[in-house]
Parts: C-alpha cells; structure tokens; sequence
C-alpha cells in the first residue's frame, strides 16, 4: 500500500496495491484516516484500486464510510479501477452514484 | 408404364411371329432382371453412404455436444445463481431472519438510550435543583457570616466591660473574648474554604448539566434519525418482502428460459441417436431381401431419408436458436441482476438495508461508549460534591455547637459576677447571636439535604445507566460482531453471485464467439443424406409401384420402432403401422387408391387436396403437410 499526501487543495492520493478484503483492511483503514484527517473543504481524495481485483464486503464497508465522511466534508472522491469485476461491484452497490468511478 | 405383357393370338403362319414376340419378351425379363441387379447394387452402394453418413453425423454431433456442454453448464449454473440471487434478494434464506435477528440486537441498546433520553428531564430537573440549593448554601453562608459579625466588637466590649473589674473576674471575661475570637477565626477560615467549595460545586454541577444538555439533544437528535431510518429500512423490507413475487418476475422468467433453453439443448443433441436408429431401419429396409421391389421400396424410403434429413436440420436450427437465446438470456440476466431494485435495499448497495444496519451498529456502539464515557465523566465529578455537603453540614454544626457553648459560659459567668457589671447584658446578646446561628445551621442542613436528594437522585439514574450501557456495549461486541460478521458474508454472497453470473455470462459469450461449434457440418450431412434420397427417388421412378406392392410395403413397415418414423410411412403409404396413427397431414406415397382395395386400415386423415404423384418432399417440408385420402388404385400406378 503506498499514501501519497498532496499540499494543501491538490488531490490527495491513496493507493491499494492489492485486494481491498477483511485481511487487508485494517492498513488501508489507517491510511485512508490519514488522508482524510486535516483535508481542506473540497480538496479531492483519490482512491486508486487498479491492482485490485477483489472487493469483499468489509472492503465495501470501508469505501462507503471513506466516501461518507468525504461527503460530509464536501470532497469529491475518485475511484480509478482496473478490473471489470471491481467496477461491476462499485456499480451494483450503487457507489457509483456517490463517487466517480473511472475505469483505466 | 404398364409391366403386364399382352398376348396377341396369331394365325398359325405366325408361329415364327409369336416366337419372336416371347423372345422378346423374354429379352425383356431378362434385361429387367440385368437392370434389377444394377439398381440393388446401386441401393446397396447408397446404403453404405447412408452408414458413412450417420457415421459422420455421429461424429459431429459429439463434437458439438463436447463443445456445447460447457455452454450448458455454465447455463446450469446461471440458473442456480439467478435462483441465490431471488433467495437473497427476497430474504427467504439468509436474509430475512438475520434482519430480524440484527433489529433484534439493536433493539435492545437502542431503548437503552431510549431510556437514558426519557430521564433527560428529570436528570437536567435535579442537577437544576442542586443548582439552586448550592445559590441557597451561599446565601446561607453569607448570612452565617453576617450574623457573626456582632462577635467583633462583643470582644471589644468584653474587654472594655471587665477593665474595672478584679483580675479574677477579668480573667473570666478575657476567656470568653478569646473564645469569642476563636470562633470568629474558624467562622472566617470555614467560610472562605466553603465559598469556595459551593463555588467549585456550583461550576462543577452547572459544567455537567450543560455537557448532559448538548448530550441529550445530539444523542437525542442522532437516535431519533437513527431509528426513523431503521423503522423505514424495516417497513421496506416488509413491503419488500411482501410483494416479492412481483419484483422478482423479470429474474424468473430469465431463470425459466433458460432453463427451457437448456432442455432445448439437451433435446436437440439427442437427434444423433434418432439419426443413427432411422438410418438403420432405411439400410435395413433398403438391405431386406426380396421383401418388397426395389422401385417402390426405394420411393417410401427415400421419404424417410428426406424426413431424417429435414430433421437434422430442424435440430440444427434448435440448437442454434437455444445458443442464441441462452447468450441474450445471459446478458439479460448480467444486467438486470445488476439493476434489480430489491438488491438496493437488501443486500449490498451503499444505502442498502446490510449497509444501513452495518453503520447503525457502528453509529449504536459509538453511541453507547460514548454516552458511557459522558456518564462516567458526570459521575466521577458530581459524586466528590457529595462529600462536600457532607462537609457543609459538619462545619456548620461545630460553629453552630461553639456559639452555643459560648453563650453558655458567658450566661455562666455574668451570674457568677453579678449584676450590675454589664456582662449579663453581653452574654445575653451572645446568646441572641447562638439562636440564629442555630437556625441558619438548621436552614443550611435543609439546603444541603435537598442537594444531597438532588445530586444522589441524578447519579442514582447515572449509576443506572452506566451499568446498563456497560452491559448494553458487551453485548454488542458479541452478539453485535456475530450478526456484523453474517451481514458481511450474506453481502459477500451476493458480490460473490454477482461476479459469477458475470463470469459465466463472459465464458457463454466466449465458447459462443469461439467458433468451436460447427453446425455446417450437420448441416452437409443433411444436404448429403437430401443427395441420397434423391438418388433413391431416381430408382423409383424407374420402377413404378403398383397395388400389390402396398400390401408388401405395410408388412415392412411393422419394422419401424419409431413413431415418426410410422408417422412417415402412414402419410406417404395411406397405412397405420402399430400403435402409430395418423393425426395430420403429411406426405403421400399413392394417389388415387381406394380404401376397400387396401389390406390394411385406413389412417385417420383430414381430408384434403390431392397431391398427384408426388414429388419428394423438400428439405424445408414438414410432417404436416396436406396428404390426400388414398383414393382409387389402379393395377398399374404411377407412384411418383
């Protein structure tokens, strides 16, 4: 998992460098706090999940929390995926009307 | 063409004539004969195409049911997913009782804020009252001072009193002043120690209830929303629920075509065994000694080639239609699995009904703990002012005790002097000053039993709650983190559903695009299996058929162990064969027979127009094509 944390206003960057299932969640989970914490008001998060290939339901449930808590603060979230199976989950779970999803 | 031979009666100079005629008659049998045995090697050569044929068929059909059958597995399995994903969607199966049993286990920490909010009045009531009982004890305090202030200059007078008196009595007046003095100091420390116990009291209470304020009104606020959203979630699901069928018929009726598909598939590939079984009575018909001649034989079993052959076309075209309808019924399902609304609220979408309850047990439990944390907060720093009360009350006692004492000794000692020395007058003013200490002390002891009612009423709900909350927050980190772990898995059955009719639908798509199924090739053998049936007809028309060869034909046909095989030879011979009757219209062999002359039953036909001599039937011909009523039968007829 690497983190690349922009100056101020510049879209922030988180990327997964794997699977995003319950044994991997937890460093993600941290990572994702970390950008999140002391972002400005519309400073866009960038969750990049190209070499993810797998989405379980905790998975799910940290990407709904992050895009909430983006929400609430007026950031926009972009979701880049690289496998269809991860954008098929992103469109039934309906997290495509809540975030971008941009397939690369 | 007319076979009989006619004898002319010649004159007896005609012998020679007449020896030339059965010459050539008999030239004529003999040729027969030569081209009878030509055309039966020609049918013997036409039966082991047939073979070669059924053969290839045979081939074909199983390379085709290799390369179909993972088609039809991955359709199978289509079926099994488009059946989970309706049980997941409708809750028979997991879902509705994990709802319940989650509604369940929230319940229970949800009424117990429910509770804790019921009590926010009372609770703000009495941490109000020990507010004003606390104004109350400051009011008294400065009052207890107020009324101690005399005791300054009472000293001065004691000392100015007892200055002409003898050192005995002097003594005694000095002993009261420096109890009275005494007294003033410890009033004086007391009271400042007190203020500022009652003031830290008053902050630390009015502190507390404005946190409990803003708590109760955002706890109030957020559970409110909490449960509304809950409620909803639940009504939906059973509305849901409840109209289930309805939602769920796009899904079902996808999951019964393809089903019908499926079979559709199997039912075709059976056809090679049809092909193989009917390709063997033909030979074997065509193969049987003696039994009926060659021209008609050949006529009835070309009908039956063509037949065979319009039937493997027919299954080809079933195949073809089932392999389309299977791919669009895939991609049907990928998608409107994908859009089907009862998911959104069910199972895995964002706002869904797992989401909904997955963030209300983390919102709940953050609830718990933190009003826990509040609760503890609140009671770790109202009790310590219980003890200040306890102190309060103490204090004042001593104070009020020493005035009395105090007023005691004085009243003691100006009796012992006297009248006259002006300490009667002193001692009565101290004990003037004793009475209404005695009464605030006994107003300040009120003050503080009322507060004490207050502050042990509020920390007796805290001690409450607190304990509840405790058990309330365990019980979620078990029986909360078992159902938190069955909405996950019923999610990621779901997800895991979804992925696999994508999976499958893409596998169908690609064995589809792949080229691996050949249909031509069937296909050719038709066109081929046409080719023979033609050369049959060829033979045929070279050998017309004629009455006596029905009754042949209908004792052949007892050879057919299929019905449509004696569905064939009723409608081209006008005969039933067996069980099998003749329900429709279809091809006919003879024209014009009647039925008396024939040897067998007439088949039950409708009638229809004549089809005179008919032609072999054509590829794109069906078995129910109109068949005239066997009409009259000549001896000699032209069958075709």
């Amino acid at each position: 998992m690497n983190l690349a944390i922009s100056p101020a206003s510049a879209t922030r960057v988180c990327v997964a460098s794997g699977d995003v299932v319950s044994t991997t969640i937890e460093d993600l989970r941290q990572r994702l706090d970390a950008v999140s914490s002391g972002a400005a008001a519309n400073q866009p998060l960038e969750i990049d999940l190209r070499a993810t290939r797998l989405i379980d339901s905790v998975g799910l449930n940290l990407l709904v929390t992050v895009i909430k808590r983006e929400q609430a603060g007026q950031r926009p979230v972009l979701i880049r995926v690289g496998h269809a199976s991860v954008e098929r989950i992103l469109q039934f779970t309906r997290l495509d009307r809540h975030a971008t999803i941009r397939r690369d | 063409m007319r076979n009989s031979v006619s004898v002319r009666h010649a004159p007896s100079s005609s012998l020679l004539q007449s020896m030339l005629g059965l010459f050539g008659e008999l030239r004529g049998h003999v040729r027969a004969r030569v081209d009878e045995s030509a055309q039966r090697e020609q049918i013997r050569r036409i039966t082991t195409e047939i073979a070669a044929c059924a053969q290839d068929s045979g081939r074909r059909f199983e390379h085709l049911s290799t390369a179909l059958d993972p088609i039809s597995h991955h359709a199978e399995k289509l079926v099994a997913q488009c059946e989970t994903l309706l049980n997941q969607a409708s809750g028979h199966e997991e879902g509705q009782t994990l709802f319940q049993s989650a509604v369940s286990v929230l319940g229970s920490p949800l009424a117990c804020v429910d509770r804790y909010l019921a009590q926010k009045g009372d609770q703000l009531s009495q941490l109000e009252q020990a507010e004003e009982r606390i104004r109350e004890l400051f009011k008294l305090q400065h009052d207890m001072r107020s009324a101690l202030q005399p005791l300054t200059y009472m000293v001065v007078l004691f000392r100015i009193e007892s200055a002409g008196l003898d050192a005995e009595q002097q003594g005694t007046f000095v002993t009261v002043a420096a109890e009275i003095q005494r007294l003033r100091e410890l009033v004086d420390r007391t009271f400042e120690e007190n203020i500022g116990l009652i003031e830290q009291a008053r902050t630390t209470v009015s502190t507390v209830r404005g946190n409990l304020s803003n708590d109760y009104e955002s706890h109030g606020r957020f559970v409110a929303a909490k449960r509304g959203n809950i409620d909803h979630a639940i009504a939906r699901l059973d509305e849901q629920l409840a109209t289930n069928e309805k939602h769920d018929l796009q899904l079902r009726e996808i999951g019964r075509s393809l089903q019908a598909e499926i079979g559709q598939l199997v039912l075709s590939l059976q056809t090679q065994d049809i092909l193989q079984q009917r390709c063997d009575h033909i030979r074997e018909a065509l193969l049987a000694p003696g039994e009926v001649r060659l021209g008609p034989l050949a006529g009835l079993q070309s009908i039956q080639l063509r037949e065979t052959a319009k039937e493997l076309r027919d299954s080809t075209g079933r195949l073809r239609t089932a392999l389309q309808r299977i791919q669009t019924l895939a991609t049907d399902l990928n998608e409107s699995s994908v859009r089907l609304p009862q998911f959104k609220s069910t199972t895995a979408a964002a706002d869904g009904m797992v989401q909904l309850l997955l963030d209300t047990f983390q919102e709940i439990t953050e609830i718990i703990d933190s009003s826990s944390r509040l609760s503890d907060d609140s009671h770790t720093r109202v009790a310590p002012v219980m003890s200040l009360a306890r102190n309060l009350t103490s204090q004042t006692s001593e104070i009020s005790l020493n005035i009395r004492m105090i007023a005691l000794n004085a009243q003691v000692r100006s009796v012992q002097i006297g009248t006259g020395s002006g300490l009667e007058v002193l001692a009565a003013r101290t004990a003037e000053i004793s009475r209404q200490l005695s009464e605030l002390g006994e107003n300040t002891n009120g003050e503080i039993s009322a507060f004490q009612a207050s502050v042990g009423a509020f920390l007796s709900v805290l001690e409450e709650f607190r304990t509840a909350s405790h058990a309330e927050s365990e019980k979620l980190g078990t029986a909360g983190a078992t159902i938190e772990q069955r909405l996950h898995a019923l999610r990621d059955t779901t997800l895991t559903t979804l992925q696999a009719i994508a999976v499958s639908v893409q596998e169908v798509n690609q064995l589809v695009a792949s080229g691996a199924i050949d249909f031509d090739g069937i296909e050719r053998t038709a066109d081929e299996l046409d080719g023979l049936a033609g050369r049959l007809e060829t033979i045929a028309a070279d050998n017309p058929a004629r009455a006596k060869d029905i009754k042949r034909l209908a004792a052949h046909a007892t050879r057919y162990s299929m019905a449509a095989e004696r569905h064939v030879h009723a409608l081209a011979t006008g005969h039933s064969v067996g069980e099998s009757r003749v329900t429709q219209s279809g091809p006919e062999l003879f024209v014009d027979a009647p039925v008396e002359e024939l040897s067998v039953a007439a088949p039950e036909v409708s009638p229809s127009p004549r089809v005179a001599p008919l032609a072999p039937p054509s590829a794109t011909s069906t078995p129910s094509r109109t068949a005239a009523v066997p009409a009259a039968l000549d001896d000699n007829v032209e069958l075709f």
